[in-house]
């Protein structure tokens, strides 16, 4: 009843109450003090007059002298309040007295002991006197009654004061707290009921109250605030459910859905307003599905869950974790796998208010899966063995099956801190520190090396490093194949190489030695041919000489025929020889002057048909190093041919040049003659190839063959142009020595 | 409250009127007298030189013939004053007295009276007697017995003696006797 007083009523009730409490209470207390103290304050009242007539009467009562004593008793007169006074002598004669109320003799106190007797309204004191005697002394009361009487009239009018107080600060409450507390209820009464907390309460001067203005208005901010913040944080919400990729669908604890964001939407098809209100697990849930999750948590937990919303609550209901992979039916019916896991919302006391489920689309991931699996299977499939490594770091990150069977580490072993050195002996940190930069740089690098596996055997390795970034860091992807069998097949074809070089050594020897029994043979041959021959002809021509007479001319031109025969085989046979010879000959190289040589020659092999008219037009020619006899017999078969050829000509031109073209010279000898068809060139060398007639042009079909051989052993080549009619030029190249001769006219 | 005022005014008109009309009962005037010398020890004070040492006793001597009887005897009785217990001496002769402090003189004839005051002039023993004149026969304090016992004092003798009378003994007194002029008190 007193709560429902409004704070103006109670501070009056507490202000007025108090009064009426102090004023009682100190009333009783003073009516109780001065009843209680009325004996002392008596004795206090009559105690200096008791002394001041012990003292004064001293001499009075010591020589009996009432007069005396008189005097000093009257002296009591002018109090009213003392009733009666006495003295008396020890032996009971009264020395003087006097009494102010009757004529009569002085009423003596009963007493005689000292002391102090209340009765009647007044107060009789006897004291004993320093010189014998003893005083009697008799005090009205009504002094000391109204004393206390003005003490209550002061007290009341004390009181008249405090209620005037009382009043006073009554006015001063109703001004400084009633009135602002009320203006602060109807205030906040107001933002209570318009739930405007943009109100603000009239700001109140200083104090508690004032304070508590400023409290208020500064909860009313924070409010203000907090509730902004709620309603930026429900917009993010809102936000967040609206936009999630996932599927985000809440509901009550008896699994009625609240909501249905638009992921859900999208992903199972139906529409939030068709959804939500309704019970799952019915609409996207595969019943079997949900059955088969019941049985496995009913093991799991030891109670029976039945199928249906318990499914996915029994586990966060008891805070364990709720995730899992389930099929989710589209409204179209198709199915989808999914991912969910199922949250319990609580209150702050933990009462559980609903549950959250989050879902997603697990296609793609499946599908990313399926293609991991697949490359890591593939990978597996692979026989090198492939290391993945991190960013300058020798450890493997990943390695292949291929790698855990060759090594013969499990691949926990090898992904488990296990690196480079540990595979590879020849490997140390130094040489990583000095390969990662070259890697990163080059991208790829490739190299042999070894790698031991866990037995301890070694085995050679081609491995290929390829260093690549993803995901801005740099990984090293190491593909190491086993080389043994290369490196047998290496061995074996080096075996073989060396094999075949000590056959071909050996062959060579062997065709040599052949050559050299062949020539050896052509040779003797030859020789031997040039026997018989000359006896033909001998025997020929002495039958031509003893018997011209005898024969006829017809058997002459037939011994003509033979000798001429005979004599061209001799030549052949010389010709043979030569080149023969020129193959087996050791070359003695020497410097060569050429011009002095050719000019030397051609005199020679003009002097063979001394009635033409041959000019010669010989340049500079550079030395040569080589064989001067050999040599100097190119010049011959070369400047014979030019004179040969060059027959029909009424004035034969020969030229003799020469250039040096690097470390070889080339000389080149040209007729005006009567030249070949270029397409017969390839014969020209070789050995009896003969582009003219016999009976055209002399000769044996050897000459350029000896040419070739000579140049060839040499180091040179020999080559012809020439234009048919025109004329022949023989280019050959022999060895310079650096050095140029002049010729010689 | 009122009342208490008009009591207070009662009181104030009354009380002048009520006069003590009591009087002493009479009592042995000699009893009385043995009680004033043994008073005058108290209200006295005499110099150090006239005790012999700090432990004797008073001595009261009376000269001539005793008017006190036993009642003297039975007043000192077991009495200290000043821490001294009294001794009293009766003689007919000052030169047989020992030297007292106190000394009554009961002779009759004058000239006795006057022999033994001048024979104790400048000496400090205080004097009393009863005569009519005994203040100019040189005696310091004279005891009279009218409706009651009174005494006069005579304070220059005293001073000569170099006896000091307190103010309050003087205020008990009829007359006093100082600077050679006779006061009466009442």
């Amino acid at each position: 009843m007193l709560s429902r007083l409004s704070l103006r009523d109670k501070l009056a009730l507490v202000l007025w109450g108090s009064a009426l409490l102090a004023f009682m209470v100190a009333g009783a207390g003073l009516l109780i003090y001065q009843n209680l103290t009325l004996e002392a304050r008596a004795q206090q009242f009559m105690d200096p007059y008791a002394q001041l007539i012990a003292l004064g009467t001293e001499s009075a009562v010591a020589f009996e002298d009432p007069v005396r004593a008189r005097e000093i008793l009257d002296g009591l007169r002018a109090n009213p309040y003392i009733l009666r006074a006495a003295i008396v002598l020890d032996d009971g004669r009264v020395l003087a007295s006097f009494d102010g109320l009757s004529q009569g003799p002085p009423r003596l106190a009963p007493a005689l002991q000292a002391g102090i007797t209340l009765a009647d309204g007044q107060a009789d004191l006897v004291q004993a006197l320093p010189g014998g005697g003893r005083l009697f002394l008799s005090l009205n009361l009504g002094q000391l009654r109204e004393q206390s009487q003005r003490m209550l009239w002061i007290f009341a009018a004390g009181m008249l004061v405090f209620v005037a107080a009382t009043f006073g600060q009554l006015r001063i409450l109703r001004r400084t707290i009633s009135r602002p507390v009320a203006v602060l209820v109807e205030a906040a009464e107001q933002v209570r009921t318009g739930a405007d907390y943009r109100l603000r309460v009239p700001a109140a001067a200083g104090g508690e109250i004032g304070r508590l203005g400023e409290g208020i208005n500064a909860m009313l901010e924070a409010i203000e605030q907090r509730e902004g913040e709620l309603r930026r944080l429900a917009g993010l919400q809102r936000t967040i459910l609206d936009n999630a990729a996932h599927v985000i669908i809440s509901a009550t604890p008896d699994g009625i859905v609240t909501s249905f964001n638009p992921a859900a939407e999208r992903l199972l098809g139906y529409q939030a307003a068709e959804i939500i209100g309704r019970q799952t697990p019915e609409c996207w849930h595969d019943g079997a599905e949900v059955a088969r999750h019941a049985e496995r948590l009913s093991q799991e937990m030891g109670v029976v869950i039945a199928p249906g919303f318990e499914v996915f609550v029994a586990r966060p209901r008891l805070n364990l974790p709720e995730q899992g992979e389930w099929t989710f039916i589209r409204k179209d019916g198709t199915r989808v796998p999914v991912f969910l896991s199922v949250t319990a919302l609580r209150d702050e006391n933990g009462r559980i208010t609903g549950y959250v489920g989050l879902a997603y689309d697990l296609t793609e991931r499946r599908n990313a899966q399926h293609q991991l699996q697949l490359l890591s299977f593939a990978l597996d499939q692979v026989g090198e063995t492939i290391l993945l490594m991190g960013e300058n770091a020798p450890h493997f990150r990943y390695v292949n099956q291929s790698t855990a069977r060759t090594l013969g580490y499990s691949r926990e072993e090898l992904t488990g801190g296990m690196a480079v050195y540990d595979i590879d002996p020849g490997w140390s940190q130094e040489r990583w520190k000095k390969f990662w930069p070259e890697l990163v740089a080059r991208r790829r690098v490739q190299f042999e090396s070894v790698h031991r596996s866990r037995d301890g055997r070694t085995f050679p390795v081609e491995v290929t490093g390829n260093s690549f970034e993803f995901d801005g860091k740099i990984y090293n992807l190491a593909i190491c194949r086993d080389i043994s069998e290369r490196k047998q097949a290496e061995e074996q074809i080096r075996k073989l190489n060396r094999d075949l070089e000590q056959r071909v050594v050996e062959r060579t020897a062997e065709l040599e030695s052949a050559n050299r029994e062949l020539e050896s043979f052509s040779y003797s041959v030859s020789h031997d041919l040039r026997a018989p021959l000359r006896a033909i002809d001998g025997f020929s021509g002495l039958l031509e000489r003893k018997y011209a007479e005898a024969l006829d001319s017809e058997a002459r031109r037939l011994l003509g025929v033979i000798r001429a025969n005979s004599i061209r085989m001799a030549q052949l046979i010389d010709d043979l020889l030569q080149f023969s010879r020129t193959s087996r000959r050791e070359l003695s190289r020497v410097s060569v002057d050429m011009g002095p040589l050719a000019r030397e020659v051609f005199e020679e092999v003009r002097g063979s048909a001394p009635d033409r008219n041959i000019a010669l037009r010989l340049e500079e020619l550079p030395a040569a190093l080589g064989d001067r006899a050999m040599i100097r017999q190119v010049l011959v078969n070369l400047l014979a041919n030019a004179v040969k050829f060059s027959a029909p000509r009424g004035e034969a031109v020969i030229e003799i040049e020469g250039v040096a073209d690097g470390p070889q010279n080339v000389y080149r000898v040209t007729d005006n003659g009567v030249g070949f068809d270029m397409q017969y060139a390839g014969k020209l060398f070789g050995v009896f190839q003969r582009l003219h007639g016999a009976d055209e042009f002399e000769g044996t079909g050897i000459g350029l063959a000896i040419v070739k051989r000579i140049v060839d052993r040499h180091g040179g080549r020999v080559w012809a142009e020439s234009r048919l009619g025109e004329g022949t030029s023989m280019y050959f190249t022999l060895p310079g020595c650096g050095t140029k001769t002049q010729p010689k006219s | 409250m009122r009342l208490a005022k008009l009591l207070i005014v009662l009181y104030g008109l009354v009380l002048p009127c009520l006069a003590a009309g009591e009087e002493m009962i009479a009592a042995n005037p000699d009893r009385i007298k043995a009680a004033f010398l043994r008073n005058f020890a108290r209200y006295v004070v005499w110099p150090e030189a006239a005790f012999p040492d700090a432990g004797s006793s008073w001595h009261i001597c009376i000269l001539g013939p005793d008017p006190f009887g036993n009642l003297l005897d039975e007043t000192l009785e077991g009495r200290i004053e000043q821490g001294r217990p009294f001794e009293i001496f009766r003689n007919t002769r000052l030169d047989a007295s020992p030297s007292c402090q106190i000394l009554y003189v009961a002779f009759d004839q004058p000239a006795q009276r006057r022999a033994v005051l001048a024979a104790l002039q400048h000496r400090p023993v205080l004097t009393v007697g009863d005569a009519d004149d005994f203040l100019l026969e040189g005696g310091m304090i004279r005891l009279q017995v009218g409706e009651r016992v009174e005494m006069s004092i005579n304070l220059d003798q005293a001073k000569a003696a170099s006896l000091r009378i307190q103010t309050k003994m003087l205020e008990v007194s009829r007359q006093v006797l100082e600077n050679g002029i006779l006061r009466t008190r009442r």
